[in-house]
């Protein structure tokens, strides 16, 4: 395991919890410290009588505590690995406790019997009638949405700094009860949009415009293919079910954790990570959603890279994906992204020949330098092409420090040429930026 | 030609009652297609969403933002020295996540003495901590090499002042930036520094000459007589104020001068025999039958006694004692330090002159006299401590904790390790009051803690119930703490 500090403060539900996190990681507090090849565990001295037992899976990274916290993970959690990732001489012990054993042998067990339900058979009649019902109340809400964006067209766009927050905000609220959650998401960037912007009309114009694509694609749903068809059912709110795609083929691989976000949408947490296969130059994006006080199922560190298979949503251009299987986590050696920003910007171009629903990809670039004129930030290439980035404050220093003005690899995301470095690889180390 | 998306936009501000997309103005390349996907609607909004979805994704596929050869910054300059160590790197990234400022100041110092150099990505979160503590700004610019230079050109809150001259902060800078400017000048250059105040005093407020005036206290020197002499002159108290207690600091000024030559007389050695002629007792004179001058009293000398332990007389003479140089006692009794200080303590009304002689060796920090005046008579000098030996000043720094003052000032330099002995002689005060002496202090000092404190720190006693739990989490606190510095210093 060769998490940083930072990769492990990453995995705190909270502030709060990062902070006491560090203050657990102090040795005088944490006795039958041990690692093996598969968990990390240890005993910490509470305000209790005894020890809560605590306790990591390296694999999958999961946490368990015998502390009353609710939070995942607990501050012992992070404190634990905070220890080891600063003293490793503590961990010493390679045979983990019986207490250890015993809960990794249920995840196992778990992870089986899950796998057995995957395999039940559905009541298909039943499913289908409420697949029926759904589809009326989408239709309805459609319809909704249809004349509101017929409307605007109508009457213009200028109001909408006034009318537009509290307008998309009701029209989210009514697409949630149409059941459409994809098209509820999609309204609701219209509610959060920042009226005050310059040129948020283009902004605006392009949302409206992926709206209207994506419903008059889904009325026309029945004359298009498979993937099309299925992009069109995940984009308006029919999330393909996770046993049907741990059970369609995957791609296999070793994938690079290019960055990860984490925002808040009301109650629920979204959680985008972006991943790189090193061998099939494949972007991915797979998302965990999970509420407060809960552990998201997968911890992908960035800057590692995970032996995994991962399962593809349906899609024109597969992108949107779930990890089907993990294998071990290892540190980044040569990774290998586009020559030149011809090569990134024809994949992308190529993009979105291929499909109108992509929006934000990942990209990462091999050897770029920063360059500078009037104040405004620039990537270099090897042609010396100079590409504008969306980069300033803090995030501009980071870039600036690690790279030394030289050449580096950096993970970018955006579209059509407003790219923000998310990550710097340099000297066979990643940074976050 | 119109660019396609531009229209969309027009078309969608005014909206589609009022306009329609114009195809005319568009590509030509484009009009085939534009009019196609209206066919099967005469709905103007629909027919405008369909040509605006061809449009988007027209401008998607071609679009191109690249330019040529914006010219890239210059590379910054190899480093000389290595980087520290991983578990060093580690060692950091806990002290600056704990933002604990003694043990960054303790790593800082660690990697400086060890020729190491902090990893590149750790220099705009040290730079920041630069930026907001000016104490360790020498120290982390030491610490992150040529790129930590190199980086400082591309903010300028990074500068730190470094390529101003003092004169130009002093010029142009803000009230504060031009008393430090002047104080680092009277460090480096007092006569300049002074040449300057003085060239630019008519122009300034009063409050700012005040300000300004305190500096000169850095170095004072008897070339600053003739300036300060000019300040009594001015209208402003506080002006006039600062002007005298600085010219009463000088030992040749022409205040101390005449005081000195007022007082001399009035004190002086008796010598009496005793065992009928076979032992010479000496014994101080005090002559209490005197007129001060008139203009005695523009010198801050009074004759009011607030605290009545002393007769008027006494009471001026006191303070006349407290302006006069020490070494001038010892030319003038021919008598040394220690001898002259058991003069004045023979006899009760001379002992209660002895804080006005600490006064005068703190004034004119004299350590000779601080020593004894410390050692002896338990009076403190804080102007000398810093000859002190480290011993003596923990000693003093534990008394004054007793009375509840601010110790760091006299404690040993801020890079100094204070004893075992010290700190828990410390800890066994602080950790009685733990709401007083919360973790907050020791975060602030713990880089003067020695590691070894690690393995006493439980045989501190609490006694009273609902402080010991206090105490137990800060002890906690401060062990968590030790271990980091251990953690530092094994990393380097």
């Amino acid at each position: 395991m060769n998490f940083t500090e930072d990769q492990i403060l990453a995995l705190a539900p909270d502030d709060a919890s990062k902070k006491s996190g560090k203050e657990q990681a102090n040795p005088s507090k944490w006795s039958n410290t041990g690692i093996d090849e598969k968990s990390l565990w240890g005993e910490c001295q509470g305000s209790g009588k005894n020890p809560y037992r605590t306790q990591v899976d390296l694999a999958n990274i999961a946490f368990k505590c015998s502390c009353p916290s609710r939070k995942f993970p607990c501050k012992h959690g992070i404190g634990v690995l905070l220890l080891y990732c600063r003293e490793r001489t503590l961990f010493t012990t390679k045979d983990s406790p019986a207490w250890v054993k015993e809960w990794m042998d249920k995840r196992e067990e778990k992870a089986e019997k899950k796998q057995e339900k995957i395999d039940k058979p559905v009541d298909a009649e039943a499913q289908a009638k409420r697949q029926q019902q759904r589809l009326k109340k989408i239709d309805s809400g459609i319809e909704e949405l249809q004349l509101l964006i017929n409307d605007i067209v109508r009457n213009g766009i200028l109001n909408m700094p006034e009318k537009g927050p509290a307008l998309f905000t009701n029209l989210t609220k009514r697409m949630v009860d149409a059941q459409a959650q994809g098209l509820a998401g999609m309204v609701r960037e219209l509610a959060e949009m920042n009226y005050f912007k310059e040129n948020w009309q283009n902004s605006f114009i392009d949302q409206l415009l992926r709206i209207y694509i994506t419903i008059t694609a889904f009325k026309n749903k029945g004359a298009l293919n498979d993937n099309f068809s299925g992009e069109i059912k995940n984009l308006i709110g029919f999330t393909q079910s996770l046993e049907e795609l741990k059970q369609q083929e995957g791609v296999k691989d070793n994938w690079f954790v290019l960055g990860k976000e984490t925002v808040q949408q009301e109650q629920l947490f979204v959680q985008r990570n972006w991943l790189l296969g090193i061998n099939s130059g494949q972007y991915a994006l797979v998302l965990q959603f999970y509420v407060r006080s809960q552990l998201p199922e997968l911890n992908l560190i960035p800057g590692s890279v995970v032996e995994a298979e991962l399962s593809f949503y349906k899609a024109i251009c597969p992108y949107r994906a779930i990890i089907k299987n993990t294998g071990k986590t290892i540190s980044p050696k040569e990774i290998s992204g586009f020559e030149n920003w011809n090569a990134l910007m024809k994949f992308e171009k190529e993009k979105y020949i291929q499909s109108p629903f992509i929006f934000e990809l990942p990209f990462f670039i091999n050897a770029v330098s920063l360059a500078c004129l009037e104040n405004k930030w620039f990537l270099n290439d090897v042609n010396n092409i100079s590409v504008p980035i969306v980069c300033d404050g803090n995030k501009l220093h980071t870039l600036l420090a690690v790279s030394g003005g030289k050449n580096f690899s950096a993970t970018l995301i955006g579209c059509e040429g407003a790219y923000e470095p998310i990550g710097v690889f340099i000297n066979n180390n990643y940074f976050i930026i | 030609m119109i660019k396609p998306w531009e229209e969309i936009i027009n078309t969608s501000i005014i909206g589609t009652d009022k306009k329609q997309i114009n195809t005319q103005v568009l590509h030509p390349s484009l009009n085939s297609l534009l009019e196609e996907v209206k066919k099967g609607t005469d709905d103007k909004e629909e027919q405008f969403l369909r040509q605006a979805s061809i449009i988007y994704n027209y401008r998607r596929a071609g679009f191109n933002i690249s330019c040529n050869a914006v010219p890239l910054i210059e590379p910054c300059a190899e480093e000389i020295l290595k980087y520290c160590s991983s578990q060093a790197e580690a060692s950091l990234q806990t002290t600056l996540g704990d933002e604990n400022l003694s043990l960054l100041y303790f790593w800082l110092l660690q990697c400086s003495k060890n020729n190491k150099i902090t990893p590149p990505h750790f220099i705009p979160t040290l730079l920041e901590f630069a930026e907001k503590n000016k104490d360790l700004r020498i120290l982390i610019s030491t610490c992150l090499g040529e790129r930590g230079k190199w980086i400082t050109a591309f903010n300028p809150n990074w500068k730190f002042g470094a390529t101003l001259s003092y004169k130009e902060v002093f010029d142009h800078g803000k009230a504060d930036e031009r008393k430090n400017a002047l104080i680092q000048w009277r460090k480096d250059s007092p006569a300049e520094a002074r040449e300057t105040l003085a060239s630019v005093w008519k122009e300034e407020q009063a409050a700012t000459k005040a300000d300004l005036l305190s500096t000169l206290e850095i170095n004072l020197n008897e070339d600053d007589e003739a300036f300060l002499t000019e300040a009594l002159k001015e209208k402003s108290q506080k002006v006039k104020d600062i002007a005298l207690k600085l010219l009463k600091q000088m030992p040749d000024s022409f205040i101390v001068k005449e005081i000195w030559e007022f007082t001399k007389p009035l004190v002086s050695i008796k010598k009496s025999g005793a065992l009928l002629g076979l032992i010479n007792k000496e014994v101080l004179n005090i002559n209490l039958a005197f007129e001060i001058p008139e203009k005695f009293k523009s010198y801050g000398i009074s004759h009011i006694d607030a605290s009545k332990n002393f007769t008027e007389k006494e009471f001026t003479l006191d303070q006349l004692i407290g302006v006069i140089p020490p070494t001038l006692w010892e030319k003038h009794l021919n008598l040394n330090a220690y001898q002259i200080l058991e003069l004045f303590n023979k006899k009760e009304e001379t002992k209660k002159f002895i804080p006005s002689l600490a006064m005068s060796a703190n004034t004119f920090k004299n350590p000779e006299w601080g020593i004894i005046l410390y050692k002896e008579y338990k009076q403190v000098c804080y102007s000398v401590i810093e000859f002190f030996s480290q011993e003596l000043k923990e000693d003093i720094a534990l008394a004054l904790l007793q009375e509840s003052k601010n110790i760091y000032a006299f404690l040993p330099k801020k890079e100094t390790e204070w004893s075992q002995k010290f700190v828990m002689a410390l800890l066994q005060k602080t950790s009685q009051e733990p709401y007083a002496f919360s973790k907050n202090y020791y975060k602030n000092i713990i880089h003067h803690f020695p590691v070894s404190i690690l393995e006493k720190i439980d045989q501190i006693q609490v006694n009273d119930p609902l402080k010991k739990s206090y105490w137990d989490t800060i002890s906690e606190e401060i062990k968590k703490m030790l271990s980091i510095k251990k953690q530092i210093v094994q990393s380097f």
